[in-house]
């Protein structure tokens, strides 16, 4: 009895130490003044809090630049009403794996969340007069400057949790899920609507995906999904004229 | 009398007691301000390098002039590098073109003051005859200073709750803080990069504001102006650019006010407000007149008057508003927040005169440090006046309007509709911060009026350029609320009610 109670209260403890550890932005001089890249300091903010076994970033009010950021199992991104993470306008600046390319990107991770009332946005106008000049100088080929990124890219993921969060003028496709199980989104308006063809969530060969109160206004088809993909739960999913999206 | 006449004398006649009133400001304090010598700084060994930290021989020049009795303090052209220093009765600092003082930034460089408990780099506390003159500049270099500031209370050595992730307000400096001082010239310079609010002037008498020019968005709370509890003010011919609220008059003390306000032709652009009552606001406003005032590419409201911490608002005239590219054009509110049971008041308000369109898209987007993207899912917000049950908004005048709005709101995606239970359903929120925007979805496109007495449109026009799912406008529990000539254009509205009242008592419109 003794050994279950001692063991209960261990699991609790660590339970508690992984969600509630909090961690601000500013701890690792992310600076919120929409002009510095910050992409190397958030970087080692989840590198650091993944180390420590897990825990939470915070970002609160204001606009943080940023290029490609790699996602870690435990670490949970919350965004606070009126946080932005901006991503820059500099292709070279994303992760690139394999055929993919994300301002987010997670591969082969274990419980990672991203959620509050903030905002996750490009600028696509910036974006494709910086690609397209590039693109006029013949250096860099075709194939390497015609992959835009997503906002976020998963594979090979589970238990991932997107909830409250607002994407908006994504560059393609706002969120990807490849060959993920226990997808759980919610609460999200996904605004894509610059960019033509662009869908909003993909999802290839992912189970086990839930989808609850998103607003989705987009260009392309709101929601992509093959035959390998399951969604399991869809509820209050709707476009700009009050139409479930799937 | 019907009761809109009588109290439209009642302000004109107060109009021109501010006027007579605010001219013999103006004579004194440019009589006081003209006798007393010369002195030039680099004669304290005072350096303009851009190097040398000049605090103690800046604060050694100054009062060696107010010992001598007064005159002005030159900074020739140069780069004069310094961290708080106070100026004393009948000096007045002047700045040459080409000279600018350079905050340091260096946290430690600033002083706590124990009188206002706030940290700043040119204070002035219970001094008269003083100033600021010339065409010189004062760069805070705010932001490197608030992020140094940032990383001291990291490691520990300033206490903060970093609420925000960003030490509070008054642990960053201002450029100027003015505390209890009498007659007082602001002339011609230009105040840049803060780390907190930008200039404040707290409980002073004759001031006078001319022709300055403001660049204040370096980081969070860069406000263009703070006028806090002051009494016979002039702001005029002069441009602001800042991040947070432009023209911005608080009352701290419940027992003191603002007023007998002249602010004219001024320009405002914000990621806040442009003309902005509160949000501290304890004691209260009266006899401020605004004229010519024109707001741009601002994110929140062209004017907010916010009585939330139980403020008397009296007494107000805002003549001649040219209102392009922001996000919201009249808010008048009533809160109850702090006011520790003192009741708010507004009542005897006229805005007249006033062009404004307001935008789909963001109004203030690529300016630094941009009002945050908050209170969704709401379609584009109308214009406001919403009091408390049991304080009413009273006596206010709207006329000479016209308010070009974007329309095409989704009703799938924010949604208010016209039902009792609907309207009922809009919170009232005393406690909230005042944002036009805090209630979400409201159930108008044109103007929402709720809790408030004797309101009258006269010669107003709202204009949707698309379609709207909602009425012009809406009055909610409202008492004598008149429409003489109010037009709405709106495409495809056909028939559609564009004035639509619920719980009004006293309504007309013709």
């Amino acid at each position: 009895m003794k050994g279950i109670r001692l063991s209960l209260f261990i699991a609790i403890f660590t339970i508690t130490i992984c969600q509630a550890q909090e961690y601000k932005a500013s701890l690792f001089g992310c600076m919120s003044d929409g002009i510095t890249n910050n992409t190397t300091s958030i970087q080692a903010a989840i590198d650091y809090i993944a180390e420590k076994g897990g825990g939470k970033l915070s970002f609160y009010v204001g606009r943080y630049l940023t290029g490609g950021l790699v996602l870690k199992s435990n670490v949970t991104i919350e965004l606070h009403e009126g946080a932005i993470l901006v991503a820059s306008s500099n292709i070279n600046d994303y992760i690139l794996y394999e055929n993919e390319r994300a301002l987010l990107f997670g591969n082969n991770l274990r419980n990672v969340s991203i959620i509050g009332k903030g905002v996750i946005e490009a600028n696509p106008k910036q974006y494709f007069l910086t690609t397209n000049a590039l693109k006029g100088k013949q250096q860099l080929q075709a194939d390497y400057l015609a992959l835009t990124p997503s906002l976020l890219t998963m594979i090979n993921c589970s238990n991932v949790k997107v909830e409250g969060i607002i994407f908006q003028k994504s560059l393609q496709n706002a969120q990807k899920y490849i060959s993920c199980n226990q997808i759980d989104l919610s609460n999200q308006i996904i605004r894509n609507n610059t960019i033509e063809n662009s869908g909003s969530v993909v999802f290839q060969n992912t189970k086990s995906i839930t989808l609850k109160n998103i607003f989705i206004d987009a260009k392309g088809q709101p929601i992509i999904k093959d035959q390998n993909s399951e969604i399991i739960m869809v509820e209050n999913c709707i476009n700009p004229k009050g139409k479930p999206v799937l | 009398m019907k009761p809109d006449m009588r109290f439209r004398r009642l302000q004109l006649l107060n109009d021109k007691i501010i006027m007579k009133r605010l001219l013999l400001i103006l004579v004194s304090i440019l009589t006081t301000s003209v006798y007393g010598k010369d002195y030039f700084v680099q004669d304290f060994g005072v350096y303009g390098d851009h190097v040398t930290l000049n605090t103690r021989s800046i604060q050694t020049a100054i009062d060696f002039v107010s010992k001598q009795g007064g005159g002005r303090l030159i900074f020739s052209p140069g780069n004069y590098v310094t961290g708080s220093v106070y100026i004393k009765a009948n000096v007045t600092l002047h700045l040459e073109a080409g000279a600018t003082i350079w905050g340091s930034t260096n946290p430690y460089d600033y002083i706590m003051d124990s009188t206002v408990k706030w940290k700043a780099l040119i204070f002035a506390i219970k001094q008269d005859n003083i100033g600021i003159t010339g065409a010189g500049i004062i760069d805070g270099r705010g932001f490197t200073t608030a992020i140094n500031t940032l990383n001291l209370a990291h490691r520990g050595l300033i206490e903060d709750e970093m609420k925000y992730d960003r030490v509070r307000e008054w642990k960053r400096p201002e450029n100027i803080y003015f505390r209890e001082c009498r007659n007082i010239k602001i002339e011609g310079i230009t105040l840049k990069n803060p780390a907190s609010w930008n200039q404040t002037y707290d409980q002073c008498q004759n001031l006078l504001v001319d022709n300055i020019t403001v660049d204040s968005k370096s980081y969070w709370n860069n406000d263009g102006i703070d006028i806090v509890d002051c009494k016979d003010v002039i702001i005029r011919n002069s441009y602001f650019d800042a991040a947070d609220d432009v023209l911005c008059l608080k009352s701290h003390d419940a027992t003191k006010l603002c007023e007998n306000i002249l602010i004219e032709n001024c320009v405002a652009r914000s990621s806040a407000n442009g003309l902005k009552f509160g949000t501290v606001s304890r004691g209260g406003f009266k006899n401020v007149t605004v004229k010519n005032l024109t707001v741009i590419d601002t994110y929140r409201s062209a004017i907010t008057f916010a009585a939330v911490d139980g403020a008397v608002i009296e007494n107000i005239l805002v003549d001649g508003v040219r209102s392009i590219n922001t996000g919201n054009v009249i808010f008048l509110r009533i809160g109850d927040r702090w006011g520790k049971g003192k009741k708010p008041v507004m009542k005897n308000i006229t805005i007249k005169n006033v062009y404004a369109e307001v935008p789909l898209q963001k109004p203030d987007k690529g300016y630094d440090y941009e009002g945050p993207v908050e209170d969704l899912p709401r379609n584009i917000s109308p214009s406001s006046i919403i009091g408390l049950p049991g304080y009413n908004i009273e006596n206010v005048l709207l006329e000479n309007i016209e308010i070009v709005y974007p329309g095409g709101s989704d009703s799938f995606y924010a949604y208010r509709g016209l039902t009792a239970a609907e309207l009922d359903s809009i919170p009232e929120m005393p406690t909230a911060y005042p944002e036009f925007s805090q209630f979400k979805e409201l159930p108008a496109w044109g103007f929402y009026v709720r809790h408030a007495k004797n309101i009258t449109f006269k010669n107003v026009t709202f204009r949707a350029n698309k379609p709207d799912y909602r009425p012009a406008i809406v009055s909610d529990k409202v008492d004598n609320i008149e429409f003489i000539n109010v037009k709405t254009e709106e495409p495809e509205a056909g028939n559609k009610q564009q004035i639509f009242f619920y719980k009004s008592n006293n309504t007309s419109i013709k």
